[in-house]
């Protein structure tokens, strides 16, 4: 739909816009207005409790989650790819760990 | 919502900001007490910020409202508070949810309830004066100023909640389209399509009801 333009409905809505600006005083509320937000908020706070103090650690928990998985998989990408290349050694250092030592008496 | 319009109406007494309301912290500091569950701190950023959220909810909805979706202003803040970054000044913050609450308001207020009663005759009167008055300056000048806040009612009354909002804020309020988008969590691309349809939905009311009064009334 499609209007053309018409200077008088133009000059209304001057007309309306200086009407609503020179309306719009100074606003106010009762004494007790305030009273009364900070009542519904203590009912929202009883039925809702309080955020964690710790409130600001989440996003940082995040964060620092992405970033540790990201150093994690570089780790192991880098473990496997040194262990192929590597094989022996790294054979020779785990069988060192673990059966190093020597066997039981009677064996 | 909790308001508590019998306390409202028993208290008429306006109040603004108070010496016993010593605003010694500022902003951030208030804001990390509550957090911390210090709720009783969230009376300083009312009683700092409360003539700037009735000031924007002034200007869109029915002056009886205001109380009623101011308060509602600020419980949405308490209970978003976490949610606020930082990122913005706090003033700006509770003015996107000043628009937010009022733009809910006439989507309650609207539901189910289509306006359907057109204009009064003296309404229509003005209409006529208005439409047909070479000079804007002299026709202001005699025009009735009840008339023009009734016919300016009427008429935002005929259109969507988000017509309203992006027409009162941008033609009637004369916000720039950038201040408007950022109010409204709006691109400003979008803000300037709905503006053009709201006023294009605005001149065509105006239209069709003068000239169907016009019809109605042919003298």
């Amino acid at each position: 739909m499609t209007i053309h333009r018409n200077p008088a409905v133009e000059r209304i809505e001057r007309i309306l816009a200086q009407v609503h600006r020179s309306t719009r005083g100074e606003a106010s509320v009762g004494e007790q207005w305030p009273q009364d937000v900070m009542r519904t908020i203590r009912r929202q706070a009883a039925d809702h409790p309080a955020p964690s103090p710790l409130v600001w650690a989440e996003p940082l928990v995040w964060r620092v989650a992405a970033g540790a998985a990201l150093v994690a998989l570089v780790f192991a990408g880098s473990v496997t790819v040194y262990s192929r290349h590597h094989a022996a050694p790294v054979a020779a250092a785990w069988l060192e760990e673990f059966d190093g030592g020597s066997p039981l008496p009677g064996q | 919502m909790g308001y508590d319009a019998e306390g409202h109406a028993a208290a008429t007494k306006p109040v603004g900001f108070t010496g016993a309301q010593a605003l010694v912290s500022d902003d951030a500091e208030c804001i990390d007490r509550v957090l911390r569950g210090d709720i009783e701190r969230f009376s300083e950023l009312i009683a700092r910020h409360q003539r700037h959220v009735l000031k924007i909810v002034q200007g869109h909805v029915p002056a009886d409202r205001v109380p009623e979706v101011a308060h509602d202003v600020f419980v949405r803040a308490y209970t978003g508070l976490s949610q606020y970054a930082g990122t913005v000044p706090f003033e700006h913050w509770l003015s996107r949810l000043s628009v937010r609450a009022c733009y809910d308001f006439w989507r309650a207020h609207r539901r189910g309830e289509v306006p359907v009663s057109g204009l009064t005759d003296d309404q229509v009167g003005w209409l006529d004066r208005a439409l047909a008055d070479a000079s804007s300056q002299e026709f202001r000048d005699r025009a009735d100023r009840q008339d023009s806040l009734e016919v300016l009612e009427w008429a935002l009354g005929q259109l969507s909640p988000e017509h309203r909002l992006v027409l009162t804020l941008v033609s009637l309020e004369g916000r720039s389209v950038r201040e408007a988008a950022d109010l409204l969590g709006w691109t400003a691309v979008n803000v300037k399509v709905r503006c053009f349809r709201a006023r294009q939905a605005l001149r065509t009311i105006f239209l069709r009801e003068w000239e169907r009064h016009r019809h109605d009334h042919p003298s």
